[in-house]
């Protein structure tokens, strides 16, 4: 090191000689400084390390709360049935407000309230009170303009709507705090609703938010996307709400299902309400009765009272009965048909629909045989339209009513047997006829199609469905012939019938039962029809259902024509032509143009 | 630094040279540290234009957001039927007037 110094001194000019102690008092200097820096950053990055570090963090950091938005609902074409979107609330802070009786008349007079109510929450206790929530924009703005101090508006997530009443008492609907209450809205809240959250973001000095990292927390709830078939359900929603009216009904119900996967492309209530403003209808318009709702089936039950008897071979298709010319008096009871007729093929029993036949085909079957056939089919448990993949029932099914096998007596026996004393829901009897149009096999029905995580990753799938056979195909068969003619010109379902399709199905009619009155009514009633169409290789399964008409009241007038409009417009649009009366034409798809147009 | 080599040149080269060598050190040092905190103000600078931005993107979503529901109002299938029919004058054809075109395209490709 001297070696390498005094090569340096031997090299420095000479006017520069004698700075050597000033240098070297300047390095040691420059030395001490240099230590007692180090020193201090040891002090502060180890030392002080923690204390400064949390200083710094509530210095220059931020919490922003996000709101939990619901996932939306979409329709088989992943257009939505329901969002939610931001919409401005109006709050108080009663303290700050001078004049509160001013204020509330100036607010009420713009969002449509009650002034005495307005000044009530203005002259409360309270540190912050709600005025209204979910205003329109211009409601904001109108309030805005007011310059009220004490008065300010905040932003939540609203539920909306954007079709109103379309597939309403399927979707259900929110409470204010977009709590699912009704319906999927209710049945899928577990999935839907989103979950408050919170961001840290960095700030500089003057509050300004610099560079964050993750930018999509995900705080919102997952999506689901329904089996729906937009057209279809407007199409079902048009003619059910038509017959309803035409008949002067109480309700109507219809369902129609893809026969051989079970999904269901549309469900439709009359009258049904808007659940943008569900305050506004009457409470029973609310329910989803296809799924919740338990009625006795009447004669539409005789499909499976036959199903079993041919399946155990107690019947034969050219088995003939005698229905006691329109009355049989069975034990204490008296069974009536509507008409009165001697002796019938199962044919005639099905195509006329006598109970008394019916009832003495049951009757051949052993109390306990035909009752675990009527579970095969899925009668008197949920057939598991809500079950989320894990196997988790979710909330919103009826189970319907199938008496224990122990309790039924010979007349229980009987009634079952032409759909009396057992209560099941739409969605269980078009499960049911569906697993007769399946060949003999029960298809699971669905619903969803997919549920999403808020990421959009499918956490749910509707996989391929299960069947599992209630009878054979051969019976199957046999029964579906003989709902052909239930749907012939003979028979109660005639106006089922649609051109250029062969139509399989059966006609019911209930008197409802009256408590009060501890019996049938005679002026109530529920008619009914369920079908599949085209009858030898199902695409749709329908099932209507007109509640307590005021005109007319079979089965085969009110609800058989519903079914036939319903095919004949829904069917081309999954691409299941009429045999007769359109033409068909080749396409060359190279060259984009029909070759074989007129 | 080769100090034989700075030996044998003349004194007023020698610190000639010193002088450069440490001026281009000094150059060499200021322009790592005016790079340095040329990226740290870019870091910065864009930071603040990447909020800025989301922030505006946001204000963008929420504003689409009425505007969707509002397009999915608008093209529901009972205002289009009913414009279809009161407005246009169009009507369900008659199943002679319907002719189906069938090409090879497989059900699924074609139609959801």
């Amino acid at each position: 090191m001297s070696r390498l110094l005094s090569r340096l001194d031997r090299s420095v000019p000479q006017r520069f000689r004698g700075f050597r102690p000033r240098v070297g008092f300047v390095v040691t200097l420059l030395a001490l400084g240099g230590l007692a820096l180090a020193g201090r950053a040891v002090d502060l990055q180890v030392v002080q390390h923690d204390r400064l570090a949390a200083l710094a963090q509530r210095q220059s950091q931020r919490t922003i709360r996000l709101d939990g938005r619901r996932g939306p609902i979409y329709d088989r074409m992943g257009d939505p049935l329901a969002m939610s979107v931001k919409a401005d609330s109006i709050y108080a802070h009663p303290a700050s407000i001078a004049d509160p009786a001013v204020a509330a008349f100036r607010l009420a007079r713009l969002l449509g309230l009650d002034a005495d109510w307005v000044e009530q929450r203005l002259r409360s206790n309270q540190a912050f009170v709600w005025i209204k929530r979910h205003v329109t924009p211009s409601e904001s703005a109108a309030v805005q303009a007011l310059h009220l101090d004490g008065i300010a508006e905040t932003q939540e997530y609203t539920r909306v709507y954007p079709e109103r009443t379309f597939a309403a008492p399927l979707l259900g609907f929110t409470g204010v705090d977009t709590q699912g209450l009704e319906g999927l809205e209710y049945a899928y809240d577990s999935y839907l609703k989103g979950a408050e959250g919170y961001k840290v973001v960095n700030r500089d000095a003057l509050g300004r938010t610099v560079l964050t990292g993750n930018d999509d927390f995900p705080t919102g709830g997952g999506s689901i996307r329904l089996t729906i078939q937009p057209a279809v359900q407007y199409i079902v929603e048009q003619e059910l709400s038509r017959a309803v009216q035409v008949h002067d009904a109480a309700v109507g119900i219809a369902i129609v299902m893809r026969t051989n996967t079970g999904e269901i492309l549309a469900m439709a209530h009359a009258p049904d309400f808007n659940p943008n403003d569900y305050l506004d209808y009457d409470k029973e318009t609310y329910f989803n009765r296809a799924v919740t709702s338990g009625y006795e089936p009447g004669s539409t039950f005789k499909v499976f009272t036959i199903s079993a008897a041919l399946e155990e071979g107690v019947v034969k298709p050219d088995s003939l009965f005698f229905c006691e010319n329109g009355e049989w008096q069975h034990y204490d009871s008296v069974i009536h048909d509507t008409e009165p007729h001697g002796w019938l093929g199962l044919g005639g029993v099905i195509r006329v629909s006598s109970n008394i036949c019916a009832a003495k085909i049951g009757l051949l079957l052993p109390a306990a045989v035909f009752h675990s056939y009527l579970q095969k089919f899925g009668f008197g448990h949920r057939v598991g339209l809500f079950t989320a993949a894990d196997g988790r029932r979710l909330a919103g099914e009826a189970e319907g009513y199938l008496p224990p096998v122990d309790r039924w007596t010979p007349v229980d026996h009987a009634a079952i047997s032409f759909g009396h004393g057992i209560l099941v829901s739409p969605l269980q009897l078009i499960t049911g006829v569906n697993a007769i149009a399946n060949g003999g096999k029960l298809v699971q029905p669905r619903l969803v199609l997919e549920v999403r995580d808020p990421a959009g990753h499918i956490v749910e799938q509707n996989r391929y469905p299960v069947a599992r056979r209630v009878i054979s195909a051969r019976t199957a068969g046999i029964v579906r012939d003989l709902m052909k003619g239930v749907v012939s010109p003979e028979g109660t379902g005639k106006r089922a019938a649609v051109p250029g399709y062969v139509v399989a199905g059966k006609t019911g009619t209930t008197e409802i039962y009256d408590l009060k009155a501890r019996g049938y009514s005679q002026t109530k009633h529920i008619a009914s029809f369920v079908g599949f169409v085209p009858a030898d290789h199902p695409a749709l399964t329908i099932l209507v259902v007109v509640e307590r008409p005021k005109k007319g009241r079979f089965g085969g007038v009110v609800a058989a024509p519903v079914f036939s409009n319903i095919a004949r417009r829904a069917l081309p649009l999954l691409g299941v032509w009429p045999s007769e009366g359109v033409r068909h034409a080749r396409m060359d798809v190279a060259q984009q143009a029909p070759d074989a147009l007129p | 630094m080769d100090l034989k080599l700075v030996r044998r040149l003349p004194a007023a080269l020698g610190s000639a040279s010193y002088v450069v060598l440490v001026v281009l050190c000094a150059v060499v040092l200021t322009v790592g540290a005016v790079f340095f905190l040329w990226q740290r103000y870019q870091f910065v600078r864009l930071g603040y234009q990447v909020d800025r931005l989301r922030t505006e993107q946001s204000r963008l979503r929420e504003a689409i957001e009425p505007l969707e529901v509002e397009v999915q109002y608008l093209s529901r299938l009972k205002r289009i039927d009913e414009l279809a029919r009161t407005q246009l004058h169009m009507h369900d054809p008659d199943p002679s007037q319907v002719i189906v075109l069938e090409s090879d395209v497989p059900a699924a490709q074609s139609s959801r």
